[in-house]
């Protein structure tokens, strides 16, 4: 354990620790004031209304608040009787729900049928999917979670719809950010001739390789958990952390969404799923470094995997995206079509949604690259190869 | 001085270069394999639908009869053709077809005679494949369609882009005037892949560019040398030019193993038939007499300009800090803001040509910049540009050779 922790300590000096999370403050308050911004109304003069007294509006006027035919009503009388903001979410949902209606144009009826519609509408959503041909059985299922939402709580829950939408791509920027300062673990410096020396020592064969490896992961989980710790608060901090036992349905993107859990749940599930994503860069990381043996030829691989990445995530093919890409970094953090792809997985005869099966198999894949790296450790101890690479 | 900047050169293909340089070219050959094979599908000279890599040649094929000029007779011919084909009645039952990557061969002359009639609203799809336009009925209305389709695409445009002055959009009119008719069509699907996807990947060279030569001045490479050599007297005058020119050669190697790599793997797949076609089978709204290939070549031209400016930023990153590690990343961060530049100052508009991430584009091809009123064509824009920015960035690369002093 003493060299695990020396080890964290020479990758992740006071300054290097400082600098990261100096940096993950800066960017998680522009993250924050760029939220807010969002939410200052403006007219020709200016800003009419302030991101404060708009949040403070919706907070006060959605107090009981359900999206039901009474609420619809009573906003068509009154649009202002929520406040600007309620309003506008509402608005948003109709529109989405009624296929474009406006509250004006719906009849009683249709008031009446809201949760109705939405599951039709889901159910022609899955029929029409002929990429991922549903059985009925698979349909039966997905029906039996849209039928079971009967009521939508319109309570405000600002600040965890915002996390929601901006907590995916700070997450694969920290873990990329993570992966990169490990990098020195097993990537020799040219320039610095301390392996030899050091794997010379008593403890300097396996202990060291076991104890690097242990370093890397504590490393990056306990900088990931600072990191991820910092940016909630600060970007939770001005909505306030009301809300968090409120239906993710409620946001428009997520309106149909067939997870029925709050948006706690929803934050927990994306924390987990980055820490997945994590788990993986680190162990590919640590392989390729250990394999290269050379900290900028495995920096170089890494960012032009993650370039490969981003570039397939430019054209939306189902096959690669089903069998290569749902299980990598890039798509892994981008969070929302876990909630409303209804991707599913057929193994050994059951369905298994994608939420659960991308995390399965990225978890495998680290498994399967940390056994690679520890096999290359061993075949370098036995060879006894411990020559610093030329630079 | 030619042997030091050999030497130079050799050094800069290290390890860390070599290896990025593999991932680049396997992550090009995936991208192109990957998603050429699952995308794309073609109805074949039998009215087969052929799928996977084998369309495209199979495309090639069934295209042969409509490879031509596209004069009042092959007008006609057209039309009977494409009335009377499996593709017309297949499109008709297939609605999503051709929206979904399907390909037909009478893809490339409909889609530029319907160009005539939907102009600005142009785009690739079922609905967009008919020949029942009235302006069909002789060589001369077609073009003349055309050609009034063309200057309103460029003034409806405008509107948003606010590119030109009224004065300026009637110079182009005349240069619309000017286009050489009738053009020249047939199959292209290869070169158009190319075109794709050599946009497409085109920032792997930067990332590529970024780890290749963040240890060029740096005083922790492998060698332990270059604090001693760029120090002297005859470092500083002549050691640091050849690792300059060196720079750029590498620069220049790295653009063409991403251009040979691209040329290679579509020229297999579905070949790189098409290059004398007429340019405005592709590029619709280009003013410029010149074949489709011509139009390639300018691009790679503004590909290879683009890695210039980036390779030099990074050759300029690492002098400052004389820190391979450092340079790297600063680098990649660099190249990283670059990219994100690519549509700052929105998909079209005066200020696109700043961003080296758009040197590559269909830009090059398709506008001009007006000195008064004198068109000045895209690629010379561009070419100016990279001297500009290279001459800057190798003087202030040069300000730091004085002060490389050993620690």
């Amino acid at each position: 354990m003493k060299i695990t922790i020396l080890e964290c300590k020479r990758i992740i000096s006071r300054i290097i620790f400082l600098g990261f999370m100096a940096f993950v403050l800066v960017v998680s308050v522009y993250d924050s004031q760029r939220n807010l911004d969002r939410y200052n109304v403006r007219d020709a003069q200016g800003i009419a209304v302030t991101w404060k007294d708009n949040l403070s509006e919706a907070r006060n006027a959605s107090g009981g608040l359900y999206l039901d035919k009474e609420c619809m009503v009573s906003l068509r009388e009154d649009e202002n009787l929520y406040g600007y903001l309620n309003g506008d979410n509402i608005m948003e949902l109709i529109f989405c729900n009624y296929e474009g209606k406006t509250l004006e144009e719906l009849s009683d009826d249709e008031m009446n049928q809201f949760f109705q519609i939405r599951a039709e509408t889901i159910y022609e959503n899955l029929v029409m999917d002929t990429k991922k041909s549903y059985t009925d059985e698979e349909i039966a299922d997905f029906m039996e979670k849209a039928v079971s939402l009967t009521a939508l709580s319109m309570e405000y829950a600002e600040g965890w719809k915002v996390l929601a939408e901006k907590m995916g791509s700070f997450v694969f920027m920290i873990v990329i950010i993570i992966s990169v300062l490990i990098l020195p673990l097993f990537g020799r410096d040219p320039a610095v001739q301390m392996e030899e020396l050091v794997r010379s020592g008593r403890y300097g064969k396996r202990q060291l390789d076991m104890a690097r490896i242990m370093a890397a992961y504590l490393t990056a989980t306990v900088l990931y958990i600072c990191s991820t710790a910092i940016y909630f608060v600060i970007v939770m901090l001005p909505f306030g952390f009301d809300g968090a036992g409120q239906p993710i349905q409620s946001n428009v993107r997520t309106f149909f969404s067939l997870y029925n859990i709050t948006y706690l749940q929803q934050f927990l599930w994306n924390l987990f799923r980055g820490y997945v994503v994590l788990i993986f860069m680190v162990s590919l990381a640590l392989f390729v470094t250990i394999l290269l043996k050379n900290i900028l030829a495995g920096a170089s691989v890494i960012a032009i995997f993650l370039v490969m990445l981003v570039v397939f995530n430019q054209i939306y093919l189902y096959p690669v995206n089903h069998r290569f890409t749902n299980f990598m970094p890039v798509r892994m953090t981008d969070f929302w079509h876990f909630y409303t792809g209804n991707e599913l997985y057929r193994i050994c005869g059951s369905s298994i949604s994608c939420m659960s099966w991308s995390i399965v198999v990225s978890l495998t894949l680290s498994v399967i690259l940390l056994a690679g790296s520890l096999l290359a450790l061993y075949a370098d101890r036995k060879k006894g190869c411990v020559k610093g690479e030329a630079g | 001085m030619k042997k030091q900047i050999w030497m130079e050169y050799r050094k800069l293909w290290n390890k860390i270069s070599c290896v990025a340089v593999i991932a680049m070219c396997v992550v090009v050959v995936l991208h192109l394999l990957i998603y050429l094979n699952l995308q794309y599908r073609a109805i074949d000279s039998q009215g087969e639908i052929v799928e996977g890599l084998a369309s495209y040649r199979a495309l090639r094929e069934a295209t042969k009869d409509l490879v031509g000029v596209m004069d009042g007779e092959y007008i006609q011919n057209l039309i009977t053709s494409y009335n009377n084909s499996f593709d017309k009645a297949y499109l008709a039952e297939h609605r999503g077809y051709l929206g979904t990557a399907g390909m037909t061969k009478y893809m490339v002359p409909n889609y530029f005679i319907n160009y005539a009639y939907f102009g600005l609203y142009m785009s690739n799809g079922n609905e967009k494949i008919g020949l029942d336009y009235d302006f069909l009925e002789s060589e001369e209305r077609f073009y003349a369609a055309y050609k009034e389709t063309v200057k309103e695409h460029l003034a409806d445009g405008n509107i948003y882009s606010n590119m030109y002055t009224d004065e300026q959009l009637l110079v182009l009119n005349k240069k619309i005037d000017n286009l050489k008719t009738p053009f020249s069509t047939g199959y292209y699907q290869g070169l158009a892949c190319l075109r794709a996807w050599y946009i497409m990947d085109y920032s792997l060279v930067f990332f590529v560019l970024a780890f290749g030569l963040a240890g060029l001045f740096s005083k922790d490479n492998a060698g332990g040398v270059t604090e001693l050599t760029l120090s002297s007297q005859y470092g500083r005058k002549k050691n640091m030019n050849a690792r300059w020119i060196a720079g750029n050669l590498f620069i220049t190697s790295v653009y063409l193993i991403y251009l040979g790599t691209q040329l290679v793997v579509n020229g297999l797949i579905g070949t790189l038939d098409g290059w004398n076609m007429s340019a405005q089978m592709m590029w619709f709204t280009c003013l410029y007499n010149m074949t489709f290939g011509t139009g390639l070549l300018i691009m790679f031209a503004g590909g290879l300009l683009g890695a210039l400016v980036v390779g030099n930023i990074v050759m300029m990153i690492s002098m400052k800090t004389k820190n391979m590690k450092l340079a790297a990343a600063l680098s990649i961060i660099a190249v990283y803001m670059i990219m994100k530049t690519e549509n700052m100052f929105g998909t079209i508009g005066k200020l696109i040509f700043i961003s080296p991430i758009n040197f590559e584009k269909d830009y090059l091809i398709e506008m001009y910049m007006f000195i008064g009123n004198t068109a000045v064509p895209w690629f010379i824009v561009i070419f100016a540009v990279t001297v500009l920015y290279v001459a800057i960035l190798y003087m202030v690369t040069r300000l730091s050779y004085k002060k490389y002093h050993i620690n």
